[in-house]
């Protein structure tokens, strides 16, 4: 049969088989490749290829002949470029694919490379190329490459047919994976043939001598062959049918603006090649997706699905999807509407009560009432008495006013704490509110408070009254020393756990004071009574201008020396009036004149400390002349603001400095902070009534919680509270879990996590320090537990912040000629022990000196007064000899110097510490 | 340097078919025609090489005494090696110790326009071509050498050079298990160093490296793909170790291939974007000291005309055309 004959039989059969496309757009195909695709002039004279018009010429004109193209339903244009690699394809494809919107391409090269490339290198090309055409929404059919030519050259094409083959199969296991048509071209020509086998005179290009085709190209016949393949493989059925879908339901209300959208693929199963489906989906406001998917990418046994890529916007949607094949496009589907809930309503912030204490004899009836959200469809509202949970369910009927929902529990709640809290629902969920605290008594404060201070000798004859607060007190009855009774809201002198009540002017000499609380059922039990004495000096109080407040006492017997006191952070404000430390009395006996100053900021107070210290030593200079020396102490924070100091401070001749407990390694405490609060939100996420807001920022703004109510959410997440054996297995799982990733112990965790949360939030948005800026970071941060490692939030630090941060903590041992001596307790749980060790690997050996005291339990800060005491005493025998004292100094100093003052004496004589990268984790 | 083959390229059919080849030292191109190969040393001046219907060239160079063409006998498997000099030809004789099926991809590689050796591919197959190399003494071909063993995975696209102390340097693309990278190794004193990567791992091709020559420093062009195009990447070799340079403007470009005029070398590529050649002069620093293009030229590639230190122009020999 003459092929001309052969080609017109074949129209006629094909077009019998193809059923018309199902709309009238046309359907375009695009042959990509080299010169087999391109086909002249292999192909010319055998048939209708024409030189002007390569469409009409290789397997693309075989393939719109079969497809019967002449109705305009479909095209093939012919895209081949004779001589090119992969690699330079990759980059004309561009062009090819801005054409025209395509429906298909074909694509068949690699020829090329072989000799030079290797078949992996074609393979990761062809696939870039196939990626580039679906992405914007063209199907994508393989082809192999056919064989070079054998009876040509023989040595070398075996070499090069073997590359081809190996591309050839991994070209067939792409597609295959991908779900992309995959054409033999490799196999229909003269697969296996022995070389000089008649089948390459039939089918390859044979041009008489000296014209030699090296290596292999089709001949008209050979592209009649690989025309039929093609065509065979593409696909012969009709247009494929509607799919249904399957989601959204109709009406549905959708979570998130990318909605997952599901269709049945049972219409499209059959069709060959090209599987695809259009998915548009409108809003009233125009269409928000028109997009091609491939089969290869959204279906699998089940079915086909498909995220949209482009976000929805909140409000009516309707989704329809048509399909798509060689053979043509298909109907749409039925069109579905759905709405799109873009997000879960927001906490709600605003909880207003029952909250705090209430007294009530018989049990408190009371409504619980928030602030409704507009988003919410429902509430659900969760009211605990300690593990039991009382109340928890989804209130789908309340209805609310504009500004407040109320909820009417309908029974009494006795005496005790509650704990409730709110999430305002909606088909995306809801996120609970803070867990808001209240205690119910039905009698008068049970206990009487624990007065703190003044006691003893007090240089300020305005001292300041300090008692621990008593649960369920609403007041506080004070009797003072002039003999006066005064009745205090505890609202107003009361933060944290500590009442503060400023004293009027005292006269020098023995006062008493005492203190009970009260509440509307009665008053309870007076403390004991406290005795101070308001010693006779020469003292001076005043205020910078930056805020901080001073205090200065100097002795009858002044040697001269003047000693600073940093006090620790006070994390709830400026201290009105600072105070000296538990060695005053005794430094100011052996005729030592004190200064001491609060800070200017709250909180961490490095920022501006030097400045406050600078402030007192020129205010004392001025007033009582320079001293000849100065020393320098302080405890926690302090204990920084001290050893900062005597690095850059202007103070005079410094000589030794006192660091008692304080965060000497600098920044990489917060790292350690920043490690627990996160794991915290990781390890306690699905505890109830734990929950803590503000992540990597401590707590949020105005976030009104107080240090019970971290206690109480630690409580609720560990039952750190409850004995060891009542402790649910939840609960000891997570313990152990947070103790595991931070190193702490039980001991200790409530008072880290009391810095990772006040302290944090004091320094991250102190407007004053970072302004809102996360210093810190974890990204890469190793918890040693793989599903904290994937749940834990992860944090990468502002460098401007984490510069400022390093600007205030980080010391750098410069420190002259003066003499630290630094004391910690061994199992700090704020600021680690191992915060000595880093110092001392800044500061000169012969200059330091360090003191740790063995505890049995974790404190911060717990020395004994005579531990002190000795610390001070070794200190200043060092700065008057200039002989370093030797380690086992400091345990006897302290057993001699017991008589003068009480506690234990608890030195270790061998103090080994490790660095703080053995208790916090590392950075990378 | 390295030619290469563009294997179904319409003009291989045609009279002026080429084989696009990497230039070689002494500045040389080929053009395959039907029965021999043309060598082209400028826009006018050529010679004719008659081969054998079985015979492929792959490389040549013009020495002193004539030029030399290298490739493969397609019935054998085995190298072969003419010699043009005084109108007549010779096939100089081939290096011993065979031990793979087919020899194929030769570099030439010369010293003081003398032949000093060559390079080759030997195995049966890309996955495992092995890497060899003999010295020529002028008469015969020395003890073959291997310079990089069969590895189970492609070495390909070999190009070789010899530095002023006469050491060699050889780059080539290996396939490291995930994708192409291009390597080097360098022979001095008759040892072979223990083949190395130019540049840190990555996870894209590197592929059709030339390495020339630039005094005891050398300079090395390939193609790499940055994610959507393929474009040229060059390194300097200052005796010890690779410093990389930036890419190359152009995209979709590969064939890179150095040539050298006195001692200035220039880098010619194909760019897809160009549709045409560009031209990119370095100094031994890898400094780029001048470039220019001949977009929309289709011609194979071209050559480097510079006279003394003037501007480098692209000449095409096929076509006669010039570009500056």
């Amino acid at each position: 049969m003459k092929r001309a004959a052969r080609l017109s039989l074949l129209v006629l059969v094909a077009g019998a088989l193809l059923g018309l496309p199902a709309t009238a757009q046309t359907f375009r195909v695009v042959t990509f490749g080299d010169s087999v695709t391109y086909a002249i002039p292999f192909d010319l004279g055998g048939g209708s290829c024409s030189a002007s018009s390569p469409d009409t010429c290789g397997h693309t004109g075989r393939l719109a002949s079969s497809y019967n193209c002449k109705s305009g339903d479909c095209s093939f244009t012919n895209r081949g470029r004779s001589g090119e690699m992969t690699a330079q394809g990759l980059t004309r494809l561009d062009g090819v694919l801005r054409e025209k919107n395509w429906d298909l391409m074909v694509l068949m090269e690699g020829t090329n490379d072989l000799a030079d490339v290797s078949a992996q290198t074609a393979l990761f090309n062809l696939n870039a190329m196939a990626d580039k055409a679906e992405s914007r929404g063209v199907g994508v059919a393989r082809a192999s490459i056919i064989q070079f030519n054998p009876s040509v050259t023989r040595a070398q094409t075996g070499a090069l047919n073997s590359a081809a083959k190996s591309l050839r199969n991994l070209i067939a296991g792409r597609a295959s994976a991908d779900k992309q048509c995959f054409v033999d071209s490799w196999a229909k020509l003269c697969n296996g043939a022995a070389p000089g086998a008649g089948c390459f005179v039939s089918n390859y290009w044979t041009p008489a001598p000296p014209a030699v085709d090296f290596v292999g190209h089709p001949n008209s016949r050979g592209y009649d062959i690989l025309g039929r393949e093609f065509h065979r493989v593409l696909g012969s059925r009709g247009a494929p049918g509607a799919v249904e879908l399957s989601g959204p339901e109709e009406d549905a209300e959708v979570c998130g603006t990318d909605a997952l959208v599901s269709w049945s693929r049972e219409t499209v199963a059959g069709a060959r090649c090209g599987n695809s489906f259009r998915i548009q989906i409108s809003s009233p406001n125009g269409t928000r997706l028109d997009r091609w998917f491939f089969e290869g990418e959204t279906c699998g046994r089940s079915g086909c699905s498909t995220i949209s890529p482009v976000s929805l916007k909140k409000g009516n949607h309707s989704v329809r999807i048509q399909t798509r094949n060689t053979a043509g496009y298909g109907p749409w589907s039925a069109e579905t509407a759905f709405s799109v809930v873009p997000t879960a309503p927001k906490q709600i912030q605003a909880l207003r009560g029952p909250e705090g204490a209430f007294y009530s004899q018989g049990g408190l009836s009371t409504e619980f009432k928030w602030k409704p959200d507009p988003e919410a469809i429902s509430y659900r509202l969760e009211i605990r008495s300690g593990s039991k949970t009382i109340f928890d369910e989804s209130l789908t009927d309340l209805e609310c006013s504009d500004t407040e929902c109320a909820y009417d529990l309908g029974q009494s709640l006795e005496t005790g704490r509650y704990t409730w809290r709110v999430m305002a629902e909606n088909v995306c969920g809801g996120t609970w509110s803070r867990a808001a605290l209240f205690e119910v008594f039905d009698s008068p404060p049970a206990t009487a408070p624990a007065a703190v201070g003044p006691v003893q000798r007090v240089f300020d004859n305005t001292p300041i009254f300090r008692w621990k607060t008593v649960p369920g007190a609403d007041s506080y009855e004070l009797e003072d020393a002039f003999g006066g009774s005064v009745r205090l809201a505890a609202a107003d002198v009361c933060q944290g756990d500590t009442c503060r009540r400023l004293s009027a002017a005292l006269a020098p000499g023995l006062h008493t004071w005492r203190v009970r609380a009260a509440n509307p059922l009665g008053d309870g039990a007076w403390s004991s009574t406290m005795t101070f004495e308001v010693v006779d000096c020469d003292c001076f109080e005043g205020k910078a201008a930056g805020g901080a407040s001073f205090l200065l006492a100097v002795p009858e017997n002044w040697n001269r020396e003047l000693v600073i006191w940093a006090h620790a952070s006070n994390e709830f404000g400026v201290l009105e009036i600072p105070d000296f430390s538990r060695l005053a009395q005794r430094q100011f006996d052996q005729g030592y004149a004190l200064g001491t100053t609060s800070y200017s900021v709250a909180g961490w107070p490095t920022f501006r400390s030097k400045k406050d210290l600078e402030k007192v030593f020129t205010v004392f200079s001025s007033r009582y002349g320079r001293p000849k020396s100065v020393y320098l102490a302080g405890e926690s924070a302090g204990a920084l603001v001290a050893a900062q100091a005597l690095e850059n401070a202007k103070l005079g001749n410094v000589v030794g400095a006192l660091a008692m407990c304080g965060p000497l390694a600098g920044k990489v405490n917060w790292e350690g902070a920043l490690d627990l609060r996160l794991a915290y939100d990781a390890v306690c996420a699905e505890a109830a009534g734990a929950e803590i807001p503000g992540g990597a920022k401590g707590l949020p703004n105005a976030h009104g919680l107080a240090p019970g109510d971290i206690a109480a959410a630690v409580d609720f997440c560990t039952g750190l509270a409850k004995d060891k054996n009542r402790r649910s297995a939840a609960e000891r799982r997570r313990l152990k879990d947070l103790l595991s990733i931070t190193g702490l112990s039980e001991g200790g965790l409530q008072d880290a996590m009391r810095l990772a949360t006040f302290g944090m939030v004091d320094l991250v948005r102190d407007k004053k320090k970072l302004k809102g800026k996360v210093p810190i970071g974890n990204v890469g941060v190793d918890y040693g537990d793989p599903e904290v490692n994937a749940t834990i939030a992860r944090v990468t630090p502002e460098s401007k912040a984490e510069n400022k941060l390093e600007d205030a903590s980080e010391l750098d041992g410069k420190i002259g000629d003066a003499k630290v001596l630094s004391l910690h307790t061994s199992k700090d749980p704020v600021f680690f022990v191992e915060n000595l060790s880093d110092y001392s690997e800044l500061v000169p050996e012969e200059s330091f000196l360090l003191g740790v005291v063995k505890e049995p339990r974790a404190s911060h800060c717990g020395f004994s007064e005579v531990e002190e005491l000795a610390a001070w005493k070794v200190l200043t025998g060092w700065t008057e000899t200039g002989n370093k004292p030797n380690k086992k100094a400091l345990q006897k100093r302290c057993v001699k110097s017991r008589p003068e003052a009480p506690g234990a004496c608890r030195f270790d004589n061998r103090p080994k510490v490790g660095g703080m990268d053995e208790r916090v984790r590392g950075r990378g | 340097m390295t030619p290469r083959k563009r294997a179904l390229a319409l003009s291989t059919f045609l009279a002026i078919a080429s084989l696009g080849a990497g230039p070689v030292s002494a500045q040389l191109v080929l053009e395959r025609e039907a029965d021999g190969v043309r060598l082209w040393r400028s826009a006018t001046a050529s010679e004719r090489m008659p081969l054998a219907s079985t015979q492929r060239p792959h490389a040549a160079v013009e020495a002193e005494d004539g030029q030399i063409v290298a490739g493969t006998n397609d019935a054998t498997g085995e190298l072969f090696f003419l010699h043009r000099t005084d109108g007549a030809i010779h096939e100089l004789p081939v290096p011993s110790s065979r031990t793979g099926n087919l020899r194929t991809g030769p570099v030439l590689v010369t010293a003081d326009e003398r032949l000093d050796g060559v390079l080759w591919l030997e195995g049966s197959n890309q996955q495992d071509f092995a890497i060899r190399a003999a010295t020529w003494n002028g008469t015969s071909w020395e003890r073959s050498e291997l310079v990089s063993p069969s590895r189970g995975r492609p070495q390909l696209a070999l190009s070789a050079t010899v530095l002023s102390d006469g050491s060699w340097l050889a780059v080539w693309a290996g396939f490291d298990g995930h994708d192409d990278e291009i390597y080097w190794t360098r022979r001095i004193d008759g040892d072979w160093s223990r083949p190395e990567r130019i540049h840190r791992g990555n996870r894209v091709p590197d592929i059709l490296p030339s390495v020339v020559a630039h005094g005891d420093r050398a300079s090395v062009a390939w193609s790499f793909y940055d994610g959507n195009d393929y474009r040229i990447r060059t390194a300097v070799f200052d005796g010890s170790a690779w410093q990389l340079a930036g890419a190359l403007e152009g995209r979709g470009a590969v064939d890179a291939g150095w040539q050298q005029l006195g001692d200035r070398v220039f880098v010619t590529y194909h760019s897809v974007e160009l549709e045409g050649w560009s031209l990119v002069e370095v100094d031994e620093f890898g400094t780029i000291v001048y470039t220019t293009a001949a977009g929309g030229e289709v011609a194979d590639r071209p050559l480097v005309v510079a006279p003394g230190a003037g501007r480098p122009r692209l000449v095409f020999p096929t076509t006669g055309r010039e570009r500056r």
